[in-house]
């Protein structure tokens, strides 16, 4: 176990580097010269746009640029923002934690909902529910979320008014968020869910759990479930930088102040460094939820356990 | 061997394989709404004559027998400006898709055939790119780039090379080492032509299924950027603009940001019927499930 | 007092729109200690009827008549919550592939306590204990060890034990065996059959044997019944139904069966045709459109089984005593004799190694030695088999053979050339392979007609007229209808399937054809018919063939030489007859010994000297000798020093520091049962 939880985190490595390699070029990529680019709106001189070269130490070779970002990294030193001119890391540790929570909850509910319909819907296909799951899963797929969001505002805080539109006292302000952002992925997993256990149903073990006796209920629970649970906690894993993302929109929707909406002000607003930083949080954050993803996969599935491929 | 075909003959038995596999009046609907979509976009003068900035009348006007969908705040008429909405969206994930389709399919293709180092740098690369969610990559893009339509364009089409990649270097490492293409090398065919005639066939119909869900996935993820006023800016007509526009008014005027919505929802449902239906009839084999990759958002 | 009597039970199934009768009025009667033998090809009901006494049927599927008795209890009117009681603990089944009928997530010792648990009250720890001694029962070495282990970490004859000692843990009285031994490798079948009889004898239990071997049904079942379409068609004691069939099926099938005394140069019996559909069987005797007996009261009137002991359902049975079996004795090839002289193919010491992945980079990597060493070589003309168990490394010499692989050392020479390196290793027009998979080979995409066109085009033969007409032509030689050309390879059986894959082999008129198990997907009656084939068309176009099999039998049909493969090398070559009559490596004479033959007299003959242990890893294969491990007649001088592959006479080369002398007993003629 110790063996294959190294070799994840050697394979995590290279990984790591590419996103801050993705992350550290973005300033770089920005067509001509991305100083002038970045003080468009204020007509600078020549000189201007010099000074802010050196200050970006633009003018250095590519990668020794890099060396010093990767060393700014380690010290947690992401740049600073155009905006407020405060360290970049700062801004956005402390505004993730409110994203992490919604993500969070939303990820909630979408295994709350999901997966009991999926299951219903995998153990009979065809009956009401899993009719009732599939529509459900269809509208989640189909509906863009934030205009879920949109109208979950109109329904429950407006005409409603049973939770608060915006803000973020508390629990109540985090339903509707949290639902509107969980839905999609709801009907993701319902989909998954069903057609994996339809799958595990199909396996010859299954004969054998009931020629031994036992009952459906333990068919499920103790053998269907428990292979089908693989595949979508890896799913689960995969999505959840989506969701991350995803919090974008519906914290602009929601006026919470989080990393998504964060970024979404700094891309208009043309803050480079924290647009670089945004990405390379949510980057190194998902792979690092995948990589403890994996990590659990390994320890219900042992057949992955003993593949540690390089 | 095959007897000549005559054209109604080839015809017959075009009919024959859709009702066999897929179902002909599926196939008919379907074919009939992607039309209608395709002259929206590209004609909407056809579906909605009219300016679609302009203001016709009274503002905030609910929908009636004059404005089938009302007016919004300025007083434009939202059915035309649905109707000449569609295209910056539809270009975006259409065009958008072709471009992840291609350089997508090649890094794949790349990846999988490749032998050794260059293996090993894409499948690398592969690793990186897909650790950044396909959003994140299109508002990283908006970031570079700017905004506006050619920038979604850009950003939609970057976004989802991971995931075409992904399926075509999975595929490919699958059929490599599949006997019927060890069986051609044995014929004496070179390398190039096992890919050409075998391999890529039957990655086709893959390709074909992703890239039909894809552009489910593409509207949304376009319209998340046009929402977000990254893309189309006002007065120009945009169903993500106008939904996020419409927002506000959703108590007093819930029409203004309605049909925008329900006319990214009815496209991506579309989407999604047209990936399975497509599926269906290009296998031979009419049995396979085609595992539709997760990328959505 | 009968264990089991199953009366007249019908099961059906809902296919679509249609009903097909799967089980149609079968019968059967089990008493304690006894083995009865379920036998017929795929798709004749006999995997049903056991679902069907488990009730384990399908949502689609019910049993709509016919009582099933166990221990006087009819469960066919038992309510769902007691039947489940009664399966595992007084009725319990085996199935065949242990690889996907055990839990992969679950560890083997928690899927048995799970078995226990559920018909008995016992705690955990007794529950462990009682699986501890079940583990035992069935031979599994160190069991308490062993407990903890999942499925994917124990080898095939492994996991088989751990499905009986499944069965077992809760001592029922009926045992039901679906092809238990089918996905096994020939000596490790052995190794189980005597397991279930052993068991079955110190349990006291009855045990429905259901199978399509023949072979396994003479050596281990006290009676049997022959089912077909549904229907049972014969029924009787063993030794008796074997030694004098009445149902032309029965005889048609023992026919079919190349066996290690039959004469090369007689043809196989086939059986034409394909089972009717089930969902509507035909009026009448339902095996009359195939049987070369059948008269116009067959294809109106069905015969019922008649009664005695040994019963059958056919209006013309066989005679009960008749003179030998007639059979269709092909003219002696007139082949020239091997001349000595240049081999077409020689192999000089290949070696073929597969670096693993074992561990992190700076791990030392392991490598698969899955060819150490072998050296062969083929005349033109001559059929040069190949055989051996899995993991024995016959397969991939086939592919280095035809250049799909290039060997680690060694050379391969084809008509005096060494082949090159890479690409320039292969040799279209003069070897080619015919795949064991021919689902597999066969371009999904691709209509029959341009897979059979692409060799003529790759090697740019002909022009468009003329490669159409030889694909045609091919066709024919195959026996494969013209509208084949247009069609998909899924839409074809097993047989055609095999057949396309000859014929595409053979467009290019290629002097060798490897052919890596040829028939061993197929049916009984089907692999006759490809073996048929292929000896007529290696005679008509002086084809030479590599074989590769691990069924000794099919082998011994095609074979003149044969070279026995263990763990990458060859321990045996030489003459087919000879190897048969007198094998030296004690390999090859326990691989004779544990092919089951349909022959209830021989079988029950054997000195059951079953090699005995597992298949060692071809990472870390043992030293000195590689079959020392398993090998009864193992000195130290064997783990020293590894024997190189000496002649001993007539041609017969062995690997083996102390080689059998006496002849193989078994392959003395049998006394005739009188």
């Amino acid at each position: 176990m110790m063996r294959f939880a190294m070799g994840r985190l050697l394979i995590a490595i290279p990984v790591l580097l590419g996103v801050s390699i993705v992350a550290f070029l973005i300033i770089h990529l920005i067509p001509g010269n991305p100083a002038q680019a970045m003080l468009f709106g204020s007509n600078p001189t020549p000189t201007q746009i010099h000074d802010l070269e050196v200050r970006l130490g633009l003018d250095q070779p590519l990668y020794q640029q890099y060396g010093k970002y990767l060393v700014g990294l380690v010290h947690g030193d992401l740049g600073t923002s155009f905006v407020t001119g405060r360290g970049v890391f700062s801004e956005i540790v402390s505004r993730a934690p409110s994203t992490f929570v919604l993500s969070g909850s939303a990820m909630l509910i979408a295994i709350v909902v999901g997966v009991p319909l999926g299951i219903v819907g995998g153990v009979r296909p065809g009956s009401f529910w899993d009719r009732a799951g599939r529509v459900i899963s269809v509208s989640g797929v189909a509906i863009p979320y934030f205009w879920l969001a949109l109208l979950f505002v109109l329904i429950f805080a407006v005409r409603l008014r049973l939770v608060p539109a915006v803000g973020t006292q508390g629990f109540s302000s985090l339903i509707l968020p949290a639902v509107a952002l969980g839905w999609g992925y709801a009907a993701i997993l319902t989909r998954l869910v069903r057609s994996r256990l339809i799958e595990e149903y199909q396996d010859e073990y299954i004969k054998t759990a009931r020629a031994k006796g036992c009952g459906e209920t333990r068919v499920l629970l103790n053998h269907a479930l428990r292979n089908a649970v693989i595949p979508t906690i890896t799913m689960l894993g995969l999505q959840i930088g989506n969701i991350l993302t995803g919090a974008a929109a519906i914290e602009v929707i929601f006026g919470r102040p989080g990393l998504g909406s964060f970024l979404v002000q700094s891309i208009a607003a043309k803050n480079i460094p924290v647009v670089q930083g945004a990405v390379l949080f949510i980057g190194v954050a998902y792979v690092l939820i995948n990589l403890v993803v994996d990590m659990l996969v390994g320890v219900i599935d042992p057949r992955t356990r003993k593949q540690v491929t390089v | 061997m095959t007897a000549l075909s005559t054209p109604s003959r080839g015809f017959r038995k075009s009919a024959a394989i859709l009702s066999a596999r897929g179902g002909l009046v599926s196939g008919v609907v379907l074919s009939v709404l992607v039309l209608l979509l395709v002259v929206v976009a590209v004609f909407p003068g056809v579906l909605a004559p009219g300016d679609p900035t302009a203001s016709v009348g009274g503002a905030f006007a609910a929908p009636d027998g004059s404005h089938w969908f009302g007016t919004d705040d300025l007083g434009r008429d939202v059915l035309t400006r649905v109707v000449w909405g569609a295209h910056p969206i539809l270009l975006a994930s259409v065009a958008g898709i072709l471009i992840s389709t291609v350089i997508g399919v090649s890094l794949g293709l790349l990846g999988g055939l490749a032998r050794g180092f260059v293996s090993g740098l894409v499948m690398r690369a592969l690793d990186v790119m897909l650790a950044l969610p396909a959003l994140l990559i299109a508002l990283m893009v908006v970031a570079i780039v700017g905004t506006g339509v050619t920038s979604v364009v850009i950003a939609v089409g970057v976004a989802y090379i991971p995931a075409f990649a992904r399926v075509v270097y999975g595929s490919v490492q699958r059929l490599r080492t599949a006997d019927f293409v060890a069986a051609a090398r044995l014929f004496g065919a070179s390398r190039p032509r096992t890919v050409l005639r075998h391999l890529l066939p039957n990655l086709a119909t893959e390709i074909a299924v992703v890239a039909s869900s894809a552009i489910g996935w593409a509207v949304l993820t376009a319209a998340t950027l046009s929402f977000l006023g990254f893309g189309v800016a006002l007065p120009a007509p945009d169903w993500g603009v106008d939904l996020s526009s419409g927002g506000q008014y959703l108590e007093t005027a819930w029409w203004i940001s309605t049909f925008p919505g329900l006319a990214i929802s009815a496209t991506i449902l579309l989407s999604n019927y047209l990936g399975d239906y497509v599926g269906s009839i290009l296998d031979p084999r009419r049995t396979v499930r085609v595992r539709r990759p997760w990328l959505p958002s | 007092m009968t264990l089991l009597q199953v009366r007249d039970l019908r099961t059906q199934l809902r296919r679509g729109r249609e009903v097909v009768t799967a089980v149609d009025g079968i019968s059967i009667d089990i008493a304690p200690g006894e083995t009865v033998g379920l036998v017929g090809e795929s798709g004749c009901g006999k995997t049903m009827t056991g679902m069907s006494v488990m009730r384990l049927l399908p949502p689609h599927g019910r049993i709509s008549s016919g009582s099933v008795l166990l221990a006087g209890r009819d469960l066919t009117d038992l309510p769902e919550r007691e039947m489940r009681q009664t399966r595992g603990r007084d009725v319990a089944m085996v199935f065949q592939d242990p690889m996907t009928s055990l839990n992969p997530t679950m560890t083997i010792g928690k899927q048995i306590v799970e078995a226990v648990r559920l018909h008995r009250r016992a705690s955990a720890a007794q529950a462990r204990d009682r699986a501890i001694e079940v583990l035992g029962l069935v031979g599994m070495p160190q069991p308490d060890q062993r407990l903890d282990s999942y499925p994917h970490q124990l080898s095939g004859g492994m996991r088989q034990r751990v499905m009986i000692a499944l069965a077992l843990a809760c001592e029922p009285k009926l045992l039901i065996a679906d092809e238990p031994t089918t996905a096994l490798d020939v000596t490790i079948q052995a190794q189980i059959l005597e397991l279930l009889e052993e068991l079955r004898d110190r349990l006291s239990m009855g045990v429905l044997l259901i199978t399509h071997d023949l072979g396994v049904i003479a050596g281990r079942a006290d009676r049997v019944l022959v089912m077909y379409a549904g229907r049972i068609v014969e029924s009787g004691p063993t030794k008796e139904l074997f030694a004098q069939p009445r149902h032309p099926y029965t005889e048609a099938l023992l026919g079919a069966i190349p066996r290690l005394d039959q004469d090369k140069d007689e043809e196989l019996r086939s059986i034409p045709g394909l089972p009717p559909d089930l969902a509507h069987p035909p009026a009448g005797c339902r095996f009359a459109p195939r049987c070369a007996f059948a008269t116009d009261r067959c294809r109106t009137d069905d015969p019922a089984l008649t009664g005695g002991a040994h019963g059958y359902a056919c209006f013309h049975p066989r005679p009960a005593k008749r003179a030998a079996v007639e059979t269709v004795t092909r003219s002696k090839d007139a082949r020239a004799a091997a001349e000595p002289g240049q081999p077409l193919l020689e192999l000089v010491d290949v070696h073929k190694e597969y670096p693993v992945s074992g561990g992190l980079l700076w791990r030392r990597a392991r490598s698969l030695k899955a060819v150490s060493g072998i050296s062969l070589s083929v005349t033109e003309g001559e059929t040069f088999a190949l055989v051996g168990e899995s993991g024995c490394g016959k397969s991939t010499t086939g592919r280095l053979i035809v250049g799909l692989d290039e060997p680690t050392e060694g050379t391969i020479s084809f008509d005096g050339e060494t082949l090159g390196a890479r690409r320039m290793r292969m040799r279209p027009k003069d070897m080619q392979l015919v795949f064991q998979d021919p689902s597999a080979s066969l371009d999904p995409r691709m209509k029959v007609g341009a897979s059979l066109l692409e060799p003529l085009v790759l090697q740019h033969e002909g022009g468009r007229r003329d490669r159409i007409s030889r694909v045609e032509e091919m066709l024919d030689q195959v026996g494969l209808p013209r509208g084949a050309l247009d069609r998909h390879p899924h839409e074809f059986s097993g047989g055609q399937r095999q057949r396309i894959g000859l014929a595409r082999a053979l467009m290019l008129r290629p002097r060798l054809i490897v052919a890596d198990e040829p028939v061993s997907a197929l049916d009984v009656s089907v692999q006759s018919q490809v073996l048929n084939l292929m000896k007529s068309l290696q005679r008509s176009m002086g084809l030479t063939y590599v074989v590769i099999s691990h069924d000794l039998s099919v082998v011994k049909y095609l074979a003149d030489r044969i070279g026995v493969m263990y763990l990458g090398k060859i321990v045996e070559m030489g003459p087919a007859a000879r190897i048969y009559q007198q094998p030296a490596h004690p390999y090859t004479a326990g691989l004779l010994e544990a092919i089951p033959e349909p022959d209830p007299d021989k079988e029950r003959a054997k000195a059951k000297k079953l090699i005995g242990g597992e298949l060692p890893s071809a990472m870390d294969p043992p030293s000195g000798c590689r079959f020392r491990t398993r090998c009864a007649h193992a000195q130290d001088l064997c783990a020293a020093e590894e024997p190189p592959l000496r002649p001993i006479a007539g041609g017969q080369l062995t690997a083996c520091h102390f080689p059998l002398r006496e002849p193989y007993t078994a392959q003395a003629k049998a006394v005739p049962a009188a």
